[in-house]
């Protein structure tokens, strides 16, 4: 696998892929404001956001017990994955158990996060994404490059062809969205129908009734969680909260900072199977909890980061993932978010890398509807790819020189003095230097500045004695 | 699978710092959740722009539903026949159990059938919530296959029942079902949509391509 910063390579490359970028660039982030003024109050919206997920996982062994509790009261089922591997095997013996051979399925990150569809293929289920983003990218083979929209890196144009090319539906328009958006609710309806099981994710499990919150705008979810006889719901322990007031706190952040809207058109709250009352439903509930490192997580000094409600505000406002695409990030998780959780889950020290795609611009902590402190939590990612030794060796080489330098402010002051005077001498009173010596990687994309003066300090220490 | 559950447990009590093992065979959990959940907490709700019956209003159509009023119930039929004549449709109607004895006139068919084309379903919106224009619906009321394959949903929703925020409906819902809930408590809020392709807003996913909310009172 090439790195990240080949990968960069290529997405800047990639003109189908600019092209999706620039078309959504601020499409989200205007919606989103348009949203916050409408509320009136989004700051107290965020603090009381924050203040719920704070508690939720405060006390997270006994919501978890809770919520287990409820559900089996509930006649539902929760079983415990501790690793990815674990999850595919709970959920494949549960479609083996009804003898499943068709599964739609509702958008689940912990779903691709294990990479439960290869699982099911090879267990020879077949797996139908019902979403119509999953659905492009599973007709694409490829995964999801946002968190909330899985396509957005797909034009139009790249969509109406793999419509043309693998439905057998002969000519027709479809140049129009209405026309796309129309042609997959006709083909995927039929999956809804046909499909032995139905496995979406949860946006929030909540501890007071055992309940699963499953927040849509299409309406595949709840065909996915209600038509099949089997409901599975992929979810992890972090998605608890502890009552339906902390659930309201939550949905009022969540489709504001994500696309914009009060509420998204569908929030369901799915306890248990379908009962005696029930005028339909599924006759069984299972709900797999997934650790994968998150308990782990919880004891560290990035525990801040299990407040995430995966609203993707961060990834729509980060001007490097908004430049490269979510793909680039090589993770489920993209932008900053995925640039924090990546190395945590999977302890792959090439994810190492995804921390320091950032210009440190501060938007993502400043649009996150639960203040996680993003650029904080990345840079402790940095220091610990230094300490462990995980940066390549030209890297930790310049950080260790940087270090020592930075702690000896005479010669600092010093070199950086010579430094200036020689470059200023070398510009020969050019703004900037189109070339310079191993500094090729810059200026092959742009100009490198040259200083303009004395430095900083120096004109700092002029300017005290001008004023004196 | 019981190894793991221990396991993460376990591993979440170090992470919070809790003193020693929880022995689950001892501790009343339904106790210890109650001690953690029982101290009353400020809401923080958005504001509403209107009183209670306009701000729903003005949300329900920010949100792409079509809202009009009704004096009694006993008048839907006609309402409907009106609907459909303006619409110059005919629809196949399927109710909620609730109004299987409404009589409809031509040009609406009743049917069993929700995936025929042209589609309508009716149901009841047995809360309204003002701040987002949504109105909720449940498994014991009304089939969420009504709810979600019809082509245009109609929502019957009394005036008396609108109320302002999400926690004013939880309340009612706890009391109505007493902690034993229905399988699928449905808030919804206008028609389907997605924006999945290059961003642009397409009212009608797989829900509903058309939400009429008739308020009643």
């Amino acid at each position: 696998m090439r790195d990240f910063i080949a990968r960069t390579g290529d997405a800047l490359a990639d003109t189908n892929l600019q092209t999706a970028l620039a078309k959504t660039r601020s499409g989200f982030v205007n919606k989103r404001l348009d949203a916050m003024q409408h509320a009136g109050n989004f700051e107290a919206l965020r603090d009381k956001a924050q203040t719920a997920r704070q508690q939720a996982l405060k006390d997270l062994d006994i919501y978890l017990l809770h919520f287990e509790q409820k559900v089996i009261e509930a006649g539902g089922h929760v079983h415990w994955a501790s690793t990815p591997e674990e999850m595919r095997e709970i959920v494949i013996s549960l479609c083996a158990k009804e003898n499943a051979r068709r599964v739609t399925k509702g958008k689940s990150m912990v779903g691709e996060e294990v990479y439960l569809n290869e699982a099911l293929e090879e267990a020879g289920i077949e797996p139908l994404e019902t979403d119509l983003g999953e659905y492009i990218i599973q007709l694409a083979k490829e995964k999801p490059s946002h968190i909330v929209v899985p396509a957005l890196h797909k034009t139009r144009e790249q969509i109406k062809a793999l419509f043309l090319g693998q439905h057998a539906l002969g000519e027709r328009e479809l140049d129009e969205v209405e026309n796309i958006v129309n042609e997959a609710r006709a083909v995927i309806r039929e999956h809804f129908l046909s499909a032995d099981i139905g496995i979406t994710g949860a946006n929030l499990l909540i501890a007071e009734t055992g309940t699963a919150v499953v927040v849509t705008n299409e309406g595949n979810g709840d065909l996915t969680a209600t038509l099949p006889k089997t409901h599975i719901i992929t979810s992890a322990i972090d998605k608890i909260i502890p009552t339906w007031d902390d659930a309201s706190a939550i949905i009022r952040v969540l489709a504001r900072s994500a696309t914009g809207q009060n509420i998204t058109a569908y929030t369901s709250f799915f306890t248990g199977p379908k009962k005696s009352k029930d005028q339909d439903g599924p006759d069984n509930f299972h709900i797999v909890l997934l650790d994968n490192n998150r308990s782990a997580i919880l004891g560290s000094e990035y525990k801040e980061m299990l407040q995430c409600i995966r609203c993707g505000a961060c990834m729509n406002h980060c001007p490097v993932y908004q430049t490269v695409g979510g793909h680039t990030y090589n993770s489920v998780y993209p932008g900053p978010m995925g640039a924090v959780l990546t190395p945590l889950l999977f302890k792959d020290k090439t994810h190492y890398q995804l921390p320091n795609a950032s210009s440190f611009c501060g938007r993502c902590e400043s649009v996150c509807p639960v203040k996680i402190p993003l650029p904080g939590l990345m840079r402790k990612l940095r220091n610990q790819e230094q300490k462990e030794g995980l940066k390549n060796k030209t890297g930790i080489w310049l950080n260790n020189l940087f270090c020592w330098l930075a702690s000896k402010p005479k010669l600092y002051t010093s070199l950086t003095h010579i430094a200036i005077s020689s470059f200023g001498i070398l510009s020969m009173g050019r703004a900037k230097f189109s070339s310079l010596p191993f500094l090729g990687g810059w200026t092959k994309h742009r100009d490198f500045p040259a200083p303009q003066g004395s430095s900083f300090q120096a004109q700092w220490r002029k300017r005290q004695t001008n004023d004196k | 699978m019981t190894n793991s559950r221990n396991q993460i447990l376990h591993n979440i009590r170090q992470a919070v710092k809790r003193t020693g093992e929880i022995d689950e065979s001892k501790i009343n959990v339904a106790t210890e959740f109650a001690k953690l959940t029982s101290a009353k907490q400020a809401h923080v709700q958005p504001h509403l722009h209107k009183e209670l019956l306009p701000a729903f209003i003005q949300e329900a159509q920010t949100s792409a539903a079509q809202v009009h009023s009704l004096s009694e119930e006993t008048a839907i039929s006609a309402w409907l026949v009106q609907r459909a004549k303006q619409l110059n449709q005919q629809p196949q109607l399927t109710f909620a159990p609730e109004f299987s004895n409404l009589k409809v006139d031509p040009p609406i068919k009743t049917s069993e059938h929700i995936l025929a084309a042209n589609s309508w379903g009716l149901c009841r919106g047995i809360i309204g919530i003002a701040e987002t224009g949504t109105v909720i619906s449940n498994s014991h009321n009304c089939a969420s296959g009504l709810l979600f394959l019809v082509e245009r949903l109609i929502v019957v929703v009394n005036q008396s029942d609108i109320v302002a925020y999400q926690e004013d409906a939880w309340k009612i819902l706890r009391h109505r079902f007493n902690e034993q809930l229905p399988r699928s408590i449905n808030l919804i809020t206008g028609p389907s949509r997605t924006a999945d392709v290059e961003q642009t807003l397409q009212i009608g996913a797989h829900g509903p391509k058309w939400v009429d909310y008739l308020i009643v009172g």
